[in-house]
This record gives C-alpha cells, structure tokens and sequence, in this order.
C-alpha cells in the first residue's frame, strides 16, 4: 500500500508520497505555521515531517521536488534541509536530499523577486548541477546550455541528469516501484500553425501513476498551472493521443484553487472553466475520484486572493456529480482543527483515511508534555 | 414521498430527554462535534428503548466491493436497562445485503452485526467514541469486502430462528461424497432445545452410524456448481429453494417428490419433520475446478405436509392418498423452511491447524499408562491431532480417580483405555485414531500378541505408567526398535521428569533412569526432588507412586508440559533428562537438563555391569588430580537382579582417612556411612553401595595386584551375604579401567 499526504499549511504545499517499499518522495516543502501563534491552525511541518522520518528510522527522501520557486513551495526549506553547496546548511540533524527534482527556470533564472531562500536553494540546485550528482532538472531551452556554458559544461554532460516533458523519469517504474512519473511541463512545443510555444518558464507538473496488484492509480501534481497552460498541456497530450497521462484519481489542484486554473472569468457564483480544463475534471476524471485544495478553507464571499469560493463551487459540482470528493486541507477533516489528509492507495484505488485515532495511539505516538515539581 | 431513508422508530425527542445514559452520551458528544467523522441527526424514544440517529462518514476507496456510501445514516437502539448490546440498523433503503448482518437480511431497514463480543464484555470498554470507531471499521471493511477476519471460516448468515445444526466434516469437502443431484440421507443422532431454539447434532447414515432420532429426518441435497457470489434472499419455502437452484439447472422439487415415493409410509416416518441440507459447489467461472462448498440447512415441516406441499400425495383421516399423477401445480409453496446456522465437526487436520500446526501427525505412538498425568498428556496430545496412539492400560475407571483423570465422571467403571480411546476418538469425525488395549504390559497375558505388534511396529513408545519395572521392560525386553520416552512426576507432584532415549537407542531408559539419580545427587536443586509427601507412608512404595493429596492443577501444568515436549523431543536426536519444577509458592516452572551421557557395558561371567563416559570421567578426574598417588572410594549404584545387570552411576571419593600413597591406597570411612545413607535417602532408596575404586599410578597396567584381588575377596565376604555381586574397579593411565566382581555363591 503507498500512501499520499497533503500537511494543512494554509495557501501553501507540501505533499508526501510515501512507497510501499518505502521509499519517500516530497513534493515541496512550505511550513507557513507561525510557531508564536497558538491559533495558528497550520501544523507545523518540520515537526510532523521528522516525526514520520524517525518513525521509519531515516534521515533523507529519496526525492524531493521543489515544483517552482515561490515561497509557498519552499518556506523554511533551508532550515530543514541539509543543503550540500555549504556547511553552515549542514549538521545539526537537517534532512538529506538523495535527488533534488527542479524546473530548468529554477537553474538559469534569475528573478528581482526571488526570495533569499530562494537563491539559497537555485543555489544548491546550481550546485548539484554542477556536481553532475544528486539532482534532476526537468526540460533543456537554450537558456540551460547557456548557463552551463558559463560554467564550462556542456549540455551532453549533464543530458542523463535532465528530462523533458512526455517522457519518464528514469529512477522509478511500476515494475520496480510501483509508480512512474510522466512529464507534463516545463515544455516548449511547435504547435501544427508552425508557432513555437515556450513554456519553460512554468512549474513542474507531473503525473504520477502507482500500480498495486495490477491496478493504477493517477495522481496529478498540477503545481500552480493556470488554464492557458492546461489548455496547451492538453493540446500536445492529445496530439500524441496520451490522454491517460490526463486520467486521474487524485488531483492536487493548482494554486490553492484560484479562478484562474479554470478559466479568465471568475464568475459570479461559480466558474466557467475553459475547454481544456472542462474535459480534464469532466471527462477525466475517474470513479470516486478526489480533488485536493492545498489552501486556506473556502471563503463564504468573492475575495481577490485565492482560494476563490467559486472555484471551489466548481470543482465541487463537478465532484458531486461524479460521485467523488473535493477536500481542502485546511478543512479536513475539521475548520476548528485541520490534521493531514492521508489517502492510502491499493489494489481499491484511493482511499482518504477517516478513521479516528484511539487517545491511547495518539498520546503513546508522541512525547507527554513536561511534568514535575519543578518551579521554573 | 421516500427520501431513500426510513425512519429510526420511536418519537422524537431532544438528546437531554433521552433515558439510556448511553444514548445520551452519544447524542451529546455527537452534537457538540468531539467525534470526528460523525454527526446527530435526531434522537427519538420508545417504550423500552432510545434511538441515536447519526451519520457517519466513512472511508470508503474508489473501488468498494460492497456499495457504502461516503456518508451513512444509522440508528443506534440503546436498551433502557443497558441489557443487551445497543442495535445498529441502517436506515438508508437500499443499503446492499453484505456479510454480517442480522437475519434477515434482505429486509429494510437491515441490522448490522457490529460487535462479536459479549455485551458484558463490551460494557467494560464501551465509550461513545470507541462505539462509533467500531461502526467506522464495519463500515470501511465492508466497503472493502474484508470484513472476514482471515482466519474465520465463511459462514452463510442465514439463521432465522436461531437453530443450528452441527454436521459431519464429511459434508464440508467438495470431494468424494455427493455428486450432483444427490440426496444422501443422515442421521439425527441428538437434539437439544433451549428456549424455543433447537441444537440438532447429525452424523452420516452409513453403516457405523449410532442410533437415529426418529423425530427428525434429515436429507443432504448437493446442487450444481454455482459461480461466486451469495445468495440474495433467504429462501423462505422449499419452492423459493427450487427456483434458486434452477438458475443452474437442478430440479429441487423432482429429487424430493422421487425421495418421497419411496419414503415409509408410516405414521411416525411420515410425522418425522424435514430437515433439508443443500450443499453447493462454488467456483469462480464455469471452467474452474470447485473451490468450495456453500451449505445451507432448512428446518422444514414434517415429511407428510411436504409431500402434500409437493403434490405427492394428500393427508386424509385414514393417513395419506398418493396423487397419480403427481400434482404438478405444487411445487413446495406451503413447505416453508427455517433457516439453521450451519457447523461442521472438525477433522484431525482441522484440530491440528487450529493448535497452529501444519497438519496432523501421524506417527504410530505407543502410550502405555491411562492414569492421571497418562490421560491428560494423551487428550492433549488428541486434540493436538498428535500421533495415531494405541493406549494401554490395565486399570477400571474408579471413583477416586476422577479428581485428576482427563475423563472426569464420564466412564467410571470401564477401563481407563477404552474410555480414554473413545473420548479421543470422539473429538474429531474421521478415522478412530486411537486404539484402546486393556492389559498390564509387564504380565499381557491374551493380549500379549497384539500388544508385541504395536510396540514392535511403533514409531514412539511414551511410558506414561509411572512404574520403574514397566521402564526396565521397555529398556531390555520389549521388541521393536521404538524410541521409548517415559513422563512420569516426584512424589509431591512439584517435578515433571522426562527420560528420553536417543534415536539409536544407544542410551535407553534404564541408564537414563540411573543418570537421572545421579544428577539428583549433583544438582542443589534437586535435592528434596524425591522427597516424601507428608502423611503417613504406605510400607513398600516406589518413588514413582505420587501421593494421593495433590492438586489436579499440578498435574495438568506437568500434562500441558509433557504434550509440549513430547512433540519437540520425537523430532530431536539426543537422549536427554530434563526435569521441570514448579515452584511452590509462584506460578513459576524452572527447567533442569542433563544431557544423556553414552554408556559403556562390560559382560562378566552372569552379570554385565553398565558405567557411562560421565562416571568414566569422574574416576579418571580424581585419579589425576592425586597423582603420584594413588586414590580411590566407593561406588554407587543398583542392581537389577532379574536381568543381573549392575548400573555403576557414581562415587564418593576418598574419604579423608585415607592412605593414599604411590602405589597404595586404603580407603578410609570418615563421615563416608553419613554421605552414602544421604545419597539413598535422596534417591529414595534407588542408589545404594555397589563397590569399590582406586587407581593405579602412570607406569603401571590395569592388572590386579595381590593386594587388589585381597579387597576383591574381602568384597566377596560382604557381600555376598546380600547375595550380590561387588564391583571392583582399577582406573589406570590412558584411560583404562579394569572391572571385577566379587564371587556369589552359587552364581
């Protein structure tokens, strides 16, 4: 049985895959939580990641994918992580990153408003680069060969370490794993009008695909898509007839479920997704599937940041009439009290765990808090 | 207008009006949200109960084998008085017909069986949220179809008035017996009621079968093979039955209407009520071998008002007037039929599975002694599906007997081997695999043939008798190259002592017997192992009688002990004494080994003296350590005059008056009457003075001196008069050893 887990961490990702053979791979990695603020219902990532590390008696993912660089993808990740380009990101029980998975743009860009930590970790991903170990960089534009170039590589040299979308990537297979990942983008593509689209710039979203007893499960990571790149993802995956890598049972939506995955108009009540996105959550979508909000819990009125109440009002029709589930995390499985979302997948497809923990698990599975005579 | 629910019975009413304390605390803790995943809906009450209406939020995958929904609405019954396990009903309409539900279960609104505990049980844990997690499993695991525990065996839940009925294992198996469309009648050999519902206890009909209720009369139909999948309603009359298994082509209604032309037409056959197995092969598709079988039994009505419900014939004052022809248009409608909740009579190999072993054994097992500590190692061994036993045994079954024989009042005054052969047979319905010889071993008179056989072609003899002569026997005499371990407990019944041979019976019994006095003697914690019971003594006892006060208790701990480790030491090698004490004032067992030592045998004239490598060792150890000098003591030891075997076990060694010198050595006697008389009294009696050692220093051979032959006929002197021979023995370099004995008159 694998698991996926999505942390309640406000309009912020991280989700966690954790293999039957356990292996474990991070998607992201966001701890918004204010530790000052005790009504801060966020939990507190570091805590609850380390917790199942040292539960499974390890000290490092496999993989974990920082799917673009905007601080709600990597918040506090250069306090967690044990960064290799130096030592002051070193020691002290910080988390290992066997590979690093990252969009090109996260390499060769160089944004004004990249956030410190951001270059922290466009530097550890440069450095690993560099290296030629430890990493994967997803698509190769002209402006990767470039910035090797800079530094005195060539492209050929890094090309096994670098994959492009519509492929696969290498270091994992449903025979040996038990689940795949497909590229759907960073891309660039000539469209059949002869124009040449570049999407390099975009966040990494993928496909992943698990197999238990000779059934799959689709799980979409959709980054922070927005519908004008749906609608050209769908474009080339029709193209070269793959719609399956469009299939899904498990969909972390994009950007804590703003208007604008879906369509230009956010709509009064509820909105009007483009036709690209319409056949991705309408024809798509398989029996029971379940669609993810990694986001604030839904606003009752129209706001201007997301999450958009008629977005939400969109993907939850659409689940209701597909007899699936829309869950936000900072909903579940109550407002008052959000716990991660863990959905088990077997040879049953998905399943969201709903069982209570008996007191007895939920005291003896942590420290009790500090008790004595003490006067301090 | 149907909103797809009914409605929880009762009148509704606000959770604080509610009476059941448990009723209350659900609704209360429901409404104020401390039970994730559930909420209250309503909360209503009845004359003698309350209801909760909940709905709960299940966790349900994409694929469901049965169809749950993401949310399901239920009520919960809770009894006034807190009597009975609170009711689980769904009340949602077309809630699916799953596993574990409560007959009937093709009704609404349906009753889940949530719980398999006894209520009294439950009572003591039961909180409302540990309630709502266990309606929370029952709901996922049904979705997942996995609410079979693996290990429960399938059972169709078609029970209506609660009757059961318990069949011959033979029915259970696919194979050999019914072919289909075959009515194979059984016998009823028992019926039980208890408060309206009826235990019916039935056996094959063939030609060993034991006697036959004539009130019932039961007919086991087997149908075609049936693909997966349950039946979806309960038949409720022999005509529901007949169209179900028309499906698959099987004519119900003909196969009896044939079966009753034929049945006796008298009036007390004709009364008999109708009991009807149907037994149906189940596979996966049409091509598939048989997996299983699925077996309903029906409780019908009797015999007569089945034939008028087929139109076979029609009662009339005078008895009954056969319709010629059958009257086609009844086809079993007025038959109806209640459902029994069916079990099986285990087999060996069941028994065996279920005490976590493989499959039975079926070595051959001599086990001679019925007694105490004989019968229950033997019953434990018989429910284990251990060994194929012939048990032997001279004694009845006597009133005393039953505070600590396996079989209790059961068979008192019958043999203990033939009770004790039948109630082993009796737990399993296959083969008798036990087989009773009443006869004393040591004198079998007519049986002797049958009882040389068995051991002869024996795999394992287990000597549970207690009686050192029957050990000697087994040792010496008895034919067949079985491996012999013998049980046996100490006087107070504090020790379980196990001797068992080596495989190659180089070790056997008797030297295991004489190696286990010895360590009584090394071992501190043997040292009262032997020791008498308080009470007066009966004159002449043997070490092995066990007092008449002794808690059954003790004796099924040693019992429990002995079926353990018999199984263990049959596939072991190695002869081994292994002594297990209970503690007197804890629960604890500790364990003493003593490994078998090899024995050596040394013919002389009439006699043969028996000495093991252990004793061997002890001689040579203190000759060294003496040496230049010369040393020696006494030996211990016993005679088996009949056989005249002499087992030298031990030494006490040179007693501290003794001249010890290059090449002489007189033994001295300080304190030496004190250690030998210790050394019988803790042995009770077993080991006793059997002669004299000393050593010859390096450079000289193993032959007698002058002097040596002097001790040799002093030896004689003394001991003769106790008619026995005296051992002499010379332990010289290189490991030698010479042995003598004195002479006995008219030896």
């Amino acid at each position: 049985m694998h698991t996926v887990t999505f942390f309640p961490l406000g309009n912020a990702d991280c989700c966690r895959i954790d293999l039957a053979n356990g292996q474990k791979i991070l998607f992201d990695y966001a701890n918004t939580r204010c530790s000052d603020d005790p009504s801060d219902k966020r939990v507190d990532l570091a805590e609850e990641l380390r917790a199942d590390l040292k539960a499974a008696k390890r000290d490092f993912y496999e993989v974990v994918a920082f799917t673009h660089l905007d601080t709600d993808h990597f918040c506090k990740a250069t306090e967690f992580f044990e960064l290799r380009h130096a030592t002051k990101y070193q020691g002290n029980d910080r988390i290992k990153i066997n590979t690093m998975w990252v969009p090109a743009a996260a390499i060769y860009e160089d944004r004004a408003d990249l956030a410190e930590e951001g270059r922290i970790i466009q530097a550890e991903a440069r450095y690993r680069l560099e290296k030629g170990e430890g990493i994967r960089v997803f698509s190769r534009p002209a402006k990767l060969e470039e910035w090797l170039k800079s530094r005195g590589l060539t492209l050929e040299s890094r090309s096994h370490l670098i994959t492009d979308a519509g492929q696969l990537v290498p270091e994992f297979s449903l025979a040996a794993h038990g689940i795949e990942f497909f590229v759907h983008s960073p891309f660039a593509s000539r469209q059949d009008d002869g124009t040449f689209i570049d999407r390099n710039t975009c966040s990494l979203v993928m496909q992943a695909v698990f197999e238990v007893l000779g059934r799959q499960t689709k799980l979409t990571l959709a980054a922070d898509t927005t519908h004008d790149v749906w609608t050209e993802i769908v474009k080339i995956t029709k193209f070269h007839s793959r719609s399956e890598r469009l299939e899904w049972d498990l969909f972390k939506l994009p950007h804590h479920c703003s208007y604008l995955s879906l369509g230009p108009d956010k709509g009064k009540d509820k909105t009007v997704p483009v036709e690209a996105v319409r056949w991705i959550f309408e024809e798509q979508g398989q029996l029971g599937a379940i669609v993810v909000s990694s986001s604030d819990s839904i606003p009752t009125e129209d706001t201007d940041q997301p999450p958009h109440c008629q977005a939400a009002n969109y993907y939850k029709d659409n689940r209701r009439q597909n007899g699936g589930t829309f869950i936000v995390t900072m909903e579940h499985p109550k407002v008052s009290a959000p716990e991660p979302l863990v959905v088990t997948i077997d040879h049953r497809k998905a399943t969201v765990k709903k069982r209570a923990i008996a007191a007895s698990v939920a005291v003896t599975s942590v420290s009790a808090p500090r008790a004595g005579a003490s006067r301090s | 207008v149907s909103d797809g629910f009914v409605d929880a019975p009762g009148e509704l009413v606000l959770a604080a009006q509610l009476r059941a304390a448990k009723a209350r605390d659900l609704a209360e803790r429901l409404s104020s949200g401390s039970i994730p995943f559930a909420s209250l809906l309503e909360c209503r009450t009845a004359p003698t109960f309350d209801a909760v209406v909940l709905e709960i939020e299940t966790e349900i995958p994409q694929i469901r084998e049965h169809d749950i929904r993401a949310i399901e609405r239920l009520a919960v019954c809770f009894d006034r008085d807190d009597s009975k396990t609170p009711e689980v009903v769904a009340l949602r309409e077309d809630f699916p017909e799953t596993a574990h539900l409560y007959p009937p279960v093709d009704v609404t609104p349906k009753q889940l069986c949530v719980f398999e505990e006894e209520y009294a049980e439950l009572r003591r844990r039961w909180t409302a949220a540990f309630f709502v997690r266990r309606v929370q499993d029952w709901l996922r695991l049904t979705a997942r179809g996995e609410l079979h525990a693996q290990d429960q065996p399938l059972e169709q839940a078609l029970a209506g008035a609660g009757h059961r009925i318990i069949l011959p294992h033979k029915l259970r198996t696919p194979a050999d017996i019914g072919s289909t469309g075959d009515i194979i009648p059984l016998h009823v050999t028992d019926v039980d009621e208890h408060r309206g519902s009826l235990l019916i206890l039935a056996a094959m009909a063939d030609g060993a079968s034991r006697r036959n209720l004539g009130r019932f009369s039961a007919l086991s139909f087997t149908s075609s093979p049936h693909g997966p999948g349950v039946i979806a309603t309960t038949p409720r009359t022999i005509s529901e039955l007949h169209a179900f298994l028309a499906a698959t082509g099987d004519d119900l209604v003909a196969t009896l209407r044939n079966r009753l032309l034929d049945w006796p037409r008298q009036p007390e056959a004709l009364a008999a009520q109708l009991i009807l197995i149907v037994r149906i092969p189940k596979r996966r598709d049409a091509s598939a071998a048989i997996e299983s079988i699925e077996t309903w039994a029906f409780l019908g009505p009797s015999v007569q008002e089945v034939g008028n419900a087929l139109g076979v014939w029609e009662s009339t004052p005078a008895g009954i007037g056969l319709m010629i022809p059958v009257r086609s248009d009844r086809r079993g409608e007025s038959a109806s039929l209640d459902a029994l909740a069916v079990h099986f009579r285990i087999s060996r190999a069941d028994a065996a599975q279920l005490n976590g072993r493989n499959a039975a054994d079926d070595r051959r097992i001599v086990g001679i002694g019925a007694g105490a500590l004989g019968s229950q190692v033997i019953l434990n061994c018989a429910k284990a599906a251990f060994g194929r036993w012939t048990i032997i045994d001279r004694d009845r079954l006597l009133p005393h007997n039953v505070a600590r024989h396996a079989l209790g009042d059961l068979g008192v005054g019958y043999h203990k081997a033939l009770v004790l052969a039948n109630a082993a047979n009796r737990l399993t319905d296959d083969e008798p695999a036990f087989e009773p010889v009443v006869a004393d071993v040591l004198a079998p008179g007519a049986e002797r043939a049958t009882l040389e056989e068995r051991l002869g072609t024996a795999d394992l003899v287990v000597d549970l008798a207690a009686s050192i002569p029957v050990a000697g026997y087994l040792a010496n005499d008895a034919r067949g190259a079985a491996r012999c371990v013998s049980f046996f407990l100490n006087p107070v019944g504090s020790d379980l002592v196990m001797l068992a041979e080596d495989r190659e019976r180089q070790i056997r019994l008797d030297v295991l017997e004489m190696q286990y006095y010895r360590s009584i003697l090394r071992e501190p914690r043997l040292r009262d192992h032997l020791r008498r019971p308080e009470g007066p003594i009966r004159y002449g006892r043997s070490c092995r009688d066990v007092t008449l006060r002794l808690p059954q208790a003790l004796v099924a701990l040693h019992a429990a002990s002995a079926a353990r480790q018999l199984a263990s030491v049959a596939d072991h090698d190695a002869a081994v004494i292994r002594i297990c004490q209970a503690d007197e004032e804890s629960p604890e067992v500790s364990t003493i080994d003593v490994m078998g030592s090899p024995v050596n045998r040394r013919v002389l004239g009439a006699w043969t003296v028996l000495y093991d490598d252990q004793l061997l060792d002890t001689i040579q150890r203190l000759r060294r350590e003496r040496l230049p000098n010369e040393t020696g003591g006494i030996l211990v030891g016993s005679f088996d005059i009949e056989r005249k075997i002499i087992y030298v076990v031990d030494t006490i060694p040179s007693p501290v008056d003794s001249e010890e010198r290059r090449t002489l050595y007189i033994r001295g006697c300080e304190g030496l009457q004190e250690q030998l008389s210790r050394a019988r009294q803790q042995t009770f009696e077993q080991l006793e003075y059997v002669g004299e050692w000393h050593s010859h220093p390096d450079g000289f051979d193993c032959l007698p001196s002058g002097d040596d032959l002097n001790v040799l006929s002093w030896l004689t002197t003394h001991m003769d008069a106790d008619g026995v021979p005296g051992v002499m023995m010379i332990g010289c370099e290189r490991n030698q050893l010479a042995i003598l004995l004195s002479q006995v008159a008219g030896a």
